[in-house]
């Protein structure tokens, strides 16, 4: 089937501030990408050449507005958002991207994915049967130059779309998977995390986990929001927080753990009630 | 939900359907139906590759071989759109199509998990790079059924010539009686129309209404005190649908020509018992039932028709 990649009118304007700056451009050509044409091409080649069943046949921008609206997000608009469109029209699977020369790796993923799947998820938390945050198919492209994408945070970020099932292409090529070799004490050719202790110890430092915490005895995990509350500012770190605690949940679901939210008791913040809603479920 | 419903034709079971459909609010565009056949296969059912001719520029002919989504197949990709929003899968008439045969592998994925993540999901894949072409949020070939596509099916139990659907298939679906006892319960029925009941063969008529003549057909049917066919052969109220605001000469028509061919064929022709019959000893044939009826003779049988003033005072 094919689709039609509706993007952002943003977009366009991000490639453009990217391709006047000589930085960036330069790093652009190193990888055959000249023009904004170009790169949109290239991020259509590229996600066509991984997920050949999107079959991107063009591309057109909207409104943020229109997006919003036709995705189901509740919650603020965002210009990193897209989606697939069929032929009759419908959307298929939402879009983001990593923008270009964004310099804060704490906001990677999380400033451009979460917010929408957070409002998106308001208005369909009632309906879901299943424990998945996301009703739709989710596809990112980092289409970002900085080395951000080389430091071990960005990188735990990969890791955990990953986990959450989202697809992700880096328009260049960079690898992410390294970052586990650290958990890899057998030496495995190809380690995942299958397990809520795997991804406990990408979290630990010096054994302690200041986002959630397994009491493997109990069979619980006792979600922590200190990191949240005592942020100056606490909705964007609720973001980069939901990123990281969403796989714990999927991997404690399948594991059979509870899942302890009593710490949320004394969070005033509107994006615990939805996580509550969520945890409520399982 | 998989849920069948089953019971005696013109009971409303694909009026139950609808009334479940309609109360989620889903649009047309998320219901799919179709009824199953003697020759119904499993390409209708998930789709089958059918040649396409083409003409080129030069004017000569190119076939090729496309992949024609059966209904199934459309279901899915339908729910997988938006897995938070229901998909119907409506399929009338089961037992007259050969579940097995059609279902084939889809047979596997009937089975739910209740539990995890993946709650509602089929619990077992099936690898199907056809059906999962057009899926996106289907990264291989493996298909499972997400939480919100339901399959609603309806199962007319008299109908002959049916195959038998086995137990390992029908215990994967829930199975929703539909009465035969009349709706509203407690109101004014519905299509509760008079009809008039040749009482002798002096032609003296009673109008009797229609949920006492069917009330009493099925006790007669069924009861083993008089044919003891069993609940399979009884009529549902909506057997005959009959015209609002029609004449009673239209709803003569309507009885002659819907209801007494079951009657003869299914019901009387079935029956073993030789001292208990439905119809009057003057009747020999179906075509001397037709006629006697259009002739407003008398049909029914002195016993039939001590048990229509039964059911009328309660007592039957």
């Amino acid at each position: 089937m094919n689709h039609i990649l509706v993007l952002p009118e943003e977009f366009e304007t991000k490639l453009n501030e990217a391709h006047a700056n000589n930085d960036i451009h330069t790093k652009w050509l190193l990888i055959g990408v000249d023009t904004v044409k170009d790169m949109i091409n290239r991020i259509i080649s590229k996600m066509n050449e991984r997920f050949p069943k999107l079959n991107i046949t063009n591309y057109r921008t909207e409104s943020k507005d229109n997006i919003k609206e036709a995705i189901g997000n509740r919650g603020s608009n965002s210009i990193y958002t897209g989606y697939f469109e069929t032929e009759e029209g419908n959307v298929d699977g939402l879009f983001f991207y990593i923008p270009p020369s964004l310099n804060s790796g704490n906001d990677f993923l999380t400033r451009q994915v979460m917010p929408s799947l957070l409002g998106i998820y308001e208005g369909i938390s009632h309906d879901m049967i299943d424990l998945h945050f996301n009703n739709r198919p989710i596809f990112i492209a980092n289409i970002n130059e900085t080395n951000r994408s080389e430091q071990r945070a960005v990188k735990v970020s990969f890791i955990c779309a990953e986990l959450l099932g989202f697809q992700y292409v880096d328009i260049f090529e960079r690898e992410f998977h390294d970052v586990l070799e650290s958990l890899n004490e057998e030496g495995d050719d190809e380690f995942q995390i299958s397990s809520l202790a795997d991804f406990n110890r990408l979290f630990e430092t010096n054994g302690n986990n200041e986002l959630f915490e397994v009491k493997s005895d109990e069979k619980v995990l006792q979600l922590l929001s200190a990191k949240v509350t005592t942020s100056k500012n606490p909705s964007a770190e609720m973001y980069r927080y939901l990123l990281k605690i969403l796989p714990a949940i999927y991997l404690a679901i399948e594991e059979e753990y509870q899942v302890n939210v009593d710490d949320f008791n004394n969070a005033h913040l509107n994006m615990f009630d939805v996580i509550r809603t969520y945890i409520s479920k399982i | 939900m998989q849920i069948i419903y089953y019971g005696a034709p013109g009971t409303g079971k694909s009026y139950s359907v609808d009334e479940l459909v309609k109360a989620t609010g889903v649009g047309d565009d998320r219901i799919f139906r179709t009824t199953f056949h003697p020759e119904y296969t499993y390409n209708d059912f998930v789709g089958q590759l059918l040649p396409k001719v083409e003409r080129t520029a030069s004017g000569s002919t190119n076939i090729s071989y496309e992949f024609t989504k059966g209904v199934f197949t459309r279901a899915l990709e339908k729910a997988y759109e938006d897995t938070a929003k229901e998909v119907f899968l409506i399929i009338e008439e089961m037992s007259r199509g050969e579940c097995a045969a059609i279902f084939g592998d889809i047979f596997q994925l009937l089975d739910r998990e209740f539990q995890g993540v993946d709650k509602g999901f089929s619990k077992y894949f099936i690898n199907n790079d056809i059906i999962a072409k057009d899926i996106i949020a289907i990264t291989d070939d493996k298909i499972k059924l997400p939480p919100k596509f339901n399959i609603l099916g309806t199962v007319n139990t008299s109908d002959q010539n049916v195959f038998v659907m086995d137990t390992a298939f029908k215990r994967r679906f829930e199975w929703h009686y539909i009465s035969t006892k009349p709706e509203p319960i407690g109101g004014a029925y519905k299509n509760n129309v008079d009809i008039e009941v040749i009482l002798d063969n002096a032609g003296a008529k009673k109008p009797v209404k229609w949920v006492d003549i069917y009330g009493t057909l099925n006790k007669f049917i069924s009861d083993s005190r008089y044919l003891g066919l069993g609940e399979d052969k009884q009529l549902g109220q909506f057997f005959i649908e009959f015209k609002t605001g029609g004449t009673p000469s239209e709803h003569k028509n309507q009885v002659k020509n819907k209801l007494l061919h079951y009657l003869w064929s299914d019901i009387h022709k079935s029956s073993y018992s030789t001292e208990i019959s439905l119809f009057d000893s003057s009747v020999t044939s179906f075509s001397e039932l037709y006629d006697a009826y259009e002739d407003d003779k008398k049909i029914f049988s002195d016993k039939f028709i001590e048990c229509i003033e039964l059911w009328l005072r309660g007592s039957l």
